[in-house]
């Protein structure tokens, strides 16, 4: 085997998919070959360390399925300004999980709100939330109508709604906490935690330079917080001295 | 076609409380990695449980139950990505060079994990996509072909593309070495 066709081969020699005939091969080739040797060793670090960083949701993640009741779906969506009492109730099927915090990484939110038990109703589209303008904050969560029809029991499209409910909301059911995505978080993001927070693109950066030192520091923000510190202080810090790098 | 699939079909309560137990986080990392948020990552295992939930009926299990649902998914991030007029068939540029031998050691320091994430966010999505079904799911060619509905020889070709894409942005910071 050449040093071009074992390049080719790489790939699928570390997931397992040549046969025994081409894998003698690579094997032969690689006790001849230093370079390609440690060529496979990269590619097999590489794979390794991707299976090693595979991010992990946060363990009080409630799904919530929809369920049928009198021909009506409905899911928690929206926020307790939105929710009322227009169509039957229907109940919801919660499936309860362990409640911990955990690592890579639920924002924080604080002063959650606990929503009526049986209040999750089916929204007539008539009480559609406003549309906003869009902000370049990934924390903005959405508001959802819906659906009303049996037939169509597709997920709700977002929309965009009001500034003016600012605080994240949670569904209580049956005991089980659940995660409502409520229209226009304007929180801070800082609030929101580091977690969740998307670095801007380079190209917003005055340069380089600055860019990947701001960087580094919400990367060592992120660990310290992982390790159990409070760095909401730093990283509203950190956040200011991004804006203020922006070209 | 499988019990919990069955059950399932049955619409049991027990088949998907399990189905969410063992796939929730599957379905998270995958767009959590596509979608590069943690809001809209959130967001899409919602939308595939119910997307499962109402499809399940006609489910005709042809495939395996974890392909469906890894197509769903992927379905779901491909369609959030459109609506942020994400590219979804960008293409990793062409360069003649090969991707170089890396010091086996420098993949333990903290700042080459960093490099590799933000080399795996730079990557476009369909390479992505193969590359994180291999390495997260440990799916073999064949699946990841049937999931995507591609052929085997466009998934290998991906995933090898897609890691030296990898190993060659990774080496672009010579500070790491």
């Amino acid at each position: 085997m050449q040093c071009s066709e074992f390049k080719l081969r790489i790939s699928e020699y570390i997931d397992g998919e040549l046969s025994e005939k081409e894998q003698k091969a690579v094997l032969k080739h690689i006790e001849e070959c230093e370079s390609c040797r440690k060529l496979l060793d990269t590619y097999k670090s590489l794979s390794q360390n991707i299976k090693e960083d595979i991010p992990q949701i946060p363990k009080d993640f409630k799904v919530i399925l929809p369920k049928k009741r009198k021909n009506i779906f409905t899911l928690i969506r929206g926020h307790e300004g939105l929710i009322s009492a227009v169509a039957a109730a229907a109940a919801l099927m919660i499936f309860a999980g362990g409640i911990e915090k955990d690592v890579y990484k639920a924002p924080v939110m604080e002063e959650e709100k606990v929503l009526p038990k049986t209040e999750i109703l089916a929204m007539p589209k008539a009480e559609m939330p406003m549309e906003v303008p869009k902000t370049e904050s990934r924390e903005m969560v959405k508001a959802t109508s819906a659906p009303v029809t049996e037939s169509n029991a597709e997920i709700p499209e977002p929309s965009e709604v009001s500034k003016e409910v600012k605080e994240p909301q949670m569904a209580s059911v049956g005991g089980a906490s659940a995660r409502i995505l409520v229209p226009d978080e304007t929180l801070a993001v800082a609030e929101s935690g580091i977690s969740g927070f998307v670095m801007p693109p380079k190209e917003e950066f005055e340069n380089e330079e600055i860019y990947e030192s701001l960087l580094e520091k919400l990367e060592i923000l992120r660990e310290r917080e992982l390790n159990g510190e409070d760095v909401k202080i730093e990283f509203e810090q950190l956040l200011t001295e991004i804006e203020n790098s922006k070209g | 076609m499988d019990e919990l699939t069955e059950k399932l079909k049955k619409g049991e309560e027990e088949a998907f409380e399990l189905l969410i137990s063992e796939y929730q986080q599957k379905i998270y990392a995958l767009s959590f990695s596509l979608l590069g948020n943690h809001e809209d990552a959130l967001d899409t295992v919602q939308e595939v449980f119910i997307k499962i939930y109402n499809k399940i009926s006609s489910f005709n299990g042809e495939s395996a139950l974890s392909t469906w649902i890894f197509r769903i998914t992927k379905n779901a991030c491909y369609d959030h990505l459109r609506k942020s007029k994400k590219n979804i068939e960008g293409e990793i540029p062409e360069n003649a060079a090969d991707a170089s031998p890396l010091p086996d050691e420098i993949f333990q320091k903290k700042e080459v994990r960093r490099a590799v994430r933000v080399a795996l966010e730079s990557l476009p999505p369909k390479y992505k996509t193969v590359l994180l079904l291999r390495e997260y799911e440990n799916l073999s060619y064949g699946e990841i072909s049937k999931v995507l509905d591609i052929s085997e020889g466009t998934v290998k070709s991906r995933i090898s593309r897609a890691r030296e894409y990898l190993l060659k942005e990774i080496s672009k910071n010579g500070e790491l070495f």
